[in-house]
């Protein structure tokens, strides 16, 4: 068991307040001693005396923080006094983190309708994700993120996707051909992916930077591909897609609808377009078709966006359902006709940047989700366009 | 001294018609309707002035009150400057200060201000001060003197005097009774290690003010001399301008004497000019020496022409303090620090107070280090104000590389010290928050604070402010670490990172936990096989499972602790069970019998559990109570059904087969309790009851080791156990349940293992040593794991489903 420091010594170290007692003690005591300021300092032994002190602090303020907890939640408290020390509670809850929580007050949590909010989130889940990964545990939605298995997967579902020949190309072997879409095999934030609108008319997505012919291009994508030019060469495996327009007449590329689902439930829906120096605009929408804020807006506010019918929800929904995985981000595109299919994402980037209300609602959409997953399985339900699709439909033999 | 002229004491003409402004009724009342605050730092600026000396960014709370008159909406400004010792506001992190800030606002949110006039204006705010400062009086700190949260409370003044102001259609220095319009800063101070002919051409360079002021080195020659250097550079530039040299308290007893002598002795011949101020002379605690070194002054200047003053800096706080002071001896100037003496109102009435107590003390108004514009306006208002001015040391913060209000407080132009007329009422500007906002720490709006409702209750300041300290303490270390990590863990660092970094790295990553982390640290960790330890943690878990609970969503696994589903299940998979009809009883309706066990339908740890051995042998299993007769443990259940006990038992019990290990000894069966995820046993605890109720345990892993998980218990001697076969069997029951985590508790019996009870939350998780919490963590993902791929794969758990009445027909 861990031995909790002196409370009124914890409280001195930290400058916290206290009652009466306190006041006298602190009369008593010694005088103040402030540490000045370092200035920053790369030597590892000043790095490592900032670490120490650090987890000193944090130490300190965890056992102060459960300390006030077991001062705090108690089951015949909670009964005999009124809202307002409910409220009490409730405000050091808000302060406290599941390390902070021991199993009687969970129980006292539970009976009291009282919630530690920290204990869902969504950033810890794809913290704890992450790691799950790492240690080689199966992760059923990462199978999606592999392009063949996405596109397998959305065939049998009967979405429509972009045409592609599913072939990997050296950038030099590619046919000069247009309207398409050239873009590396592994790659993040559209780096490499050329729009190509006609032969004299290419962009690269990422930065809108324009090519007038083929071999302008060629040139652009080779030096994306040379260690010596760039710190994270590409590789030279690249793929060709149809391009989706949004505008045929006006060459104007499909917009990205991202949905964030959660079994069968659509929590969010970010809609952005590039603009063509590069630069995005989004917008968010909640699952009522209402614009709203997540709190990681970095990008250009997308006024002209449009949000999405709900005949659309469904078929999103539907795609949704058919994972077996808690949480999937689908991204569309906007194409002239409907929504094409884009890509799978497991992880959405910047998850940390979810204002704390988001990052709870994601946490309980998450949580609910494992529950329909796992109560549609005891009801008969088995995934095989899942399973299909990602080869996943034998058993795998015992490791 | 004419260049004092224009801080003298001159009615000022606009003054009699505003101070005969409107009145309203008392019907119109004025509500505050909000208070936001930013927590920011203000960057140090260039010495300069008011604006801080160079070095660390000093904390400061921007507070903006929004207050409503019918119709009109009035919005004020002020700044919190919690110093720490010199204004008594806690600790360096302004951690405490924020705390009791945030309490105090919202104290403040819905608060009606009779502000009906200018009278009543003044004393709904000094009313509401004096509340707040009652409200903290009780707290302090090492090494703090006087009220506490001065610096606090200094900015909260300020913001309210400013609403009520613009609510009057006053200036709040006309709201203070104003006295002079026109304001000259006095001077601009020199930095100590200037070489003498730097300070010379400096001193030069200063054309616009009317005083030279020097910061002391602590050196009694090297101060002597640089006062020489500045004198004779403005006899070149053909300027009589007074000296003014801060000391920082480096001097006392004979060493302050013999500088005060050097000083008069220079004065005397003609090396310094006529007038001279010394501040900062004596360090707080010796402030009892200022009267003697006075006196010495008085002496040396007397009959000379000459003026040669020892400020009170610091020591003096109240009224009080001041005619204490005075009372000592002669007091001969004042320097007063609206932050430090705990307000606007307290400093003018200490300014009162040194007129009383001498006609001929010299007032000097100065800020504490890192004040910005809004501050800096703030007292300009006083300084148009206080009843007597001398020298002016607030400063337009023109160096700053934040400017907070709009307009900013600047000078009347490039070459005069004058200040910039003020044109509009209150406070004189509006504030900037989207400048400070890359400076910011931590906010807080009354309008969605959901603690705004406080009662306001004195006795629960404390509670409030010990919980609000704590988060902001907590709030404060975690930034620390995501700033840490946001400085060390990146892909170029990483990627350049030797053995040694990597190090640093692992140590920073053992403290941090998955709040601490973004998007890119979490793919830096994938890309270098770092591991975040905390990310994976079962008490967190155990967490995420309860408000899953509570939200209502399906946790199969809770479905089995209920122990018809439980047995049920165990049926369907040939599991062996004691022999039980399942059926509820009242205590009394119970059938004499043994061996069985007599249980309460609801209970926990074993409270109203009776092992019947035989008729006469009866256990209370809880605490090892022997009960030789039926009806000794029929009045035991009783005691514990009875209403007036706290936890009571209600009348519904169950019957079963007493499980025994060694029937011939009459001994009770074994607790092996199994820590399954999903067909993986991750440890096993082992356990009885000793004759004394208390319980010995032996914890095991699957490898048949003994581990430390960190769960101090009594030892059990004869431990035994699982089998392989056993733990097999006991992975191949977890494996029918499609829960991540089961305990599954079953009972050594004369002829193997016999099933208790499945146990969705084991007691005492958060026990586990972080070792062990890890592991059972990594267990219940790979069992994730493994339960989707056996889902994919075909499997329906039709055990489970037909027992728990969740298959398909069950609906």
């Amino acid at each position: 068991m861990r031995r909790l420091p002196d409370r009124d010594t914890l409280r001195s170290a930290l400058g916290l307040g206290g009652g009466k007692a306190l006041l006298r003690r602190l009369r008593r005591t010694s005088r103040e001693h402030p540490s000045t300021p370092e200035p920053a300092d790369a030597s590892t032994q000043r790095a490592s005396a900032d670490i120490e002190s650090l987890r000193n602090t944090k130490e300190s303020v965890d056992a102060l923080i459960t300390d006030e907890l077991s001062r705090w939640v108690k089951p015949r408290a909670l009964r005999d006094n009124g809202d307002e020390y409910r409220r009490q509670v409730e405000a050091l809850l808000d302060a406290a983190e599941p390390g902070h929580l021991t199993h009687p007050m969970v129980r006292c949590l539970e009976r009291n309708d009282l919630s530690l909010r920290s204990g869902l989130s969504f950033r810890a889940l794809m913290v704890a994700q992450s790691e799950a990964r790492r240690a080689g545990t199966f992760r059923a939605g990462w199978l999606l993120d592999n392009k063949t298995n996405a596109y397998a997967f959305v065939d049998e579902l009967g979405v429509r996707r972009p045409k592609t020949d599913r072939a990997v190309h050296r950038i030099g072997e590619l046919e000069p051909v247009s309207p398409v879409v050239i873009k590396p095999v592994r790659s993040t934030g559209s780096r490499g992916t050329y729009l190509v609108f006609g032969l004299d008319s290419i962009r690269h997505l990422r930065d809108g930077t324009e090519f007038s012919s083929w071999q302008q291009m060629l040139e652009h994508a080779r030096e994306l591909m040379s260690p010596a030019a760039t710190v994270n060469p590409l590789t030279d495996r690249w793929m060709v897609e149809e391009m989706i327009l949004e505008d045929t007449a006006a060459q104007r590329p499909a917009r990205d609808v991202k949905f964030y689902t959660f079994y069968g439930e659509i929590l969010l829906i970010s809609e952005s377009r590039r603009m063509p120096d590069g630069s995005q605009e989004v917008r968010f929408w909640d699952s009522h078709g209402e614009p709203t804020f997540t709190g990681s807006e970095r990008h250009h506010f997308f006024a002209g966006a449009d949000g999405v019918p709900k005949h659309e929800h469904e078929l999103v929904r539907e795609i949704s359902t058919e994972i077996p995985a808690p949480f999937m981000r689908i991204d569309m595109l906007r194409g002239e006709d409907g929504l094409v299919f884009g890509e799978f994402t497991p992880r959405p980037g910047n998850f940390e940047q979810l204002n704390s209300t988001w990052d709870r609602a994601f946490g309980e959409a998450w949580v609910r989700a494992e529950g329909n997953i796992i109560a549609d399985v005891l009801g008969g339900k088995s995934f095989v366009t899942f399973a299909k699709a990602t080869g996943t439909d034998r058993p795998r033999p015992v490791r | 001294m004419s260049a004092l002229r224009s801080l003298r004491l001159r009615p000022a003409r606009r003054l009699r018609d505003r101070l005969t402004q409107r009145r309203f009724r008392s019907g119109d009342e004025l509500r505050l309707v909000r208070v936001e605050a930013q927590h920011y730092r203000f960057p140090a600026a260039r010495a300069s002035g008011a604006t801080g000396e160079n070095g660390e960014a000093s904390h400061n709370f921007l507070v903006r009150v929004t207050a409503r008159r019918g119709e009109h909406t009035f919005v004020g400004i002020g700044e919190c400057q919690p110093r720490q010792g010199t204004t008594g506001d806690g600790d360096r992190a302004a951690n405490t200060a924020w705390g009791v800030f945030q309490s105090l606002a919202r104290r403040l949110h819905d608060r009606v201000l009779p502000a009906t006039g200018r009278e009543e204006a003044l004393d709904a705010v000094r009313q509401a001060m004096t509340e707040f400062r009652e409200l903290v009086a009780s707290y302090t700190a090492p090494g703090h003197e006087g009220p506490p949260f001065r610096g606090t409370l200094f900015g909260i003044e300020v913001a309210l005097l400013d609403v009520v102001a613009q609510s009057l259609q006053l200036r709040i220095s006309d709201l203070l009774g104003g006295a002079r319009e026109e304001l000259e800063v006095s001077a601009a101070p020199l930095a100590p290690e200037l070489e003498a002919g730097e300070l010379a051409r400096r001193v030069a360079r200063q054309r616009r003010f009317p005083v030279t002021r020097l910061r002391a080195s602590g050196e009694l020659d090297a101060d002597w001399r640089r006062l020489e250097v500045a004198a004779a550079a403005n006899r070149d530039a053909g300027w009589d301008k007074p000296l003014w040299l801060d000391l920082d308290g480096a001097h006392a007893g004979e060493t302050a004497t013999r500088f005060v002598e050097g000083v008069a002795t220079r004065m005397r011949s003609d090396a310094l000019s006529s007038t001279v101020l010394l501040g900062g002379l004596l360090p707080a605690e010796r402030v009892d020496e200022l009267a003697h070194v006075q006196r010495l002054a008085d002496d040396a200047c007397r009959d000379a022409g000459m003026d040669l003053r020892i400020l009170l800096d610091g020591a003096a706080t109240t009224p009080d303090d001041l005619r204490e002071a005075c009372a000592q001896g002669t007091c001969r100037a004042l320097s007063i620090q609206p932050a430090r003496v705990g307000g606007v109102l307290a400093a003018w009435e200490l300014a009162h107070a040194a007129i009383t107590a001498g006609s001929d003390v010299h007032v000097v108004l100065d800020g504490v280090r890192g004040s910005s514009d809004v501050t800096v306006w703030a007292l300009h208002n006083l300084a148009r104000a206080l009843p007597r001015l001398d020298y002016l040391a607030v400063a337009p913060p023109t160096a700053a590389k934040v400017r907070t209000t709009d307009p900013a407080a600047t000078y009347a132009g490039r070459e005069t010290s004058r200040i910039a007329p003020q044109q509009r009422t209150g406070l004189g500007a509006g504030s900037l928050p989207d400048a400070v906002e890359p400076h910011v720490e931590r906010r807080f709006d009354s309008a969605n604070d959901r603690r705004h409702s406080a009662t306001g209750a004195v006795s629960a300041v404390w509670d409030d402010i010990d919980i609000d300290a704590l988060r902001a303490s907590k709030e404060s270390v975690d930034r620390q670490i995501h700033d840490a990590l946001k400085r060390t863990l990146y892909r170029k660092a990483m990627r350049q990172a030797d053995a040694e970094y990597r190090a640093k790295i692992r140590e920073l990553l053992a403290l941090a936990e998955p709040r601490h982390m973004t998007h890119l640290m979490a793919r830096e960790l994938e890309n270098n096989d770092l591991s975040l330890h905390s990310g994976l943690s079962f008490t967190a878990l155990m967490f995420e499972q309860s408000e899953a609970r509570r939200l209502g969503a399906f946790r199969p696994g809770w479905l089995l602790d209920n122990k018809t589903n439980a047995y049920a299940f165990v049926d369907e998979l040939g599991v062996r069970r004691p022999a039980s009809d399942l059926r509820t009883y009242r205590f009394t309706e119970l059938e004499q019998a043994s061996p069985i066990v007599i249980k309460p339908v609801k209970g926990t740890g074993s409270r109203g559990a009776y092992a019947v051995t035989a008729p006469d042998r009866i256990r209370h299993l809880y605490d090892g109570t022997e009960l030789s007769s039926w009806e000794e443990m029929v009045e035991h259940a009783n005691h514990l059904m009875s209403p007036k006990r706290t936890r009571k038992l209600a009348d519904r019990w169950m019957v079963e087969e007493l499980i025994l290990e060694d029937s011939a000894a009459q001994r009770l069966a074994t607790d092996v309790k199994f820590y399954a995820c999903y067909g993986e046993i991750v440890l096993i605890r082992e356990s009885r009851r000793l004759a004394d109720g208390k319980q010995a345990v032996r914890f095991w892993t699957a490898d048949g080791d003994e581990p430390d998980v960190g769960i101090d218990e009594e030892p059990l001697p004869e431990a035994r156990g699982a089998t392989q076969e056993q733990l097999a069997w006991i992975a191949a029951i977890s494996r029918e349940i499609p829960v991540p985590f089961m305990r599954i508790d079953m009972l050594r019996g004369e002829d193997g293992l016999v099933f208790g009870e499945f146990t969705p939350r084991p007691g005492g998780f958060e026990q586990l040593n972080s070792t062990w919490d890890r592991i059972f963590a990594e267990g219940w993902i790979r069992a994730e794991g493994r339960i989707v791929e056996d889902v994919l794969a075909g499997k329906d758990f039709s055990a489970f489903a037909k027992a728990t009445g969740t298959s398909a027909g069950d609906g």
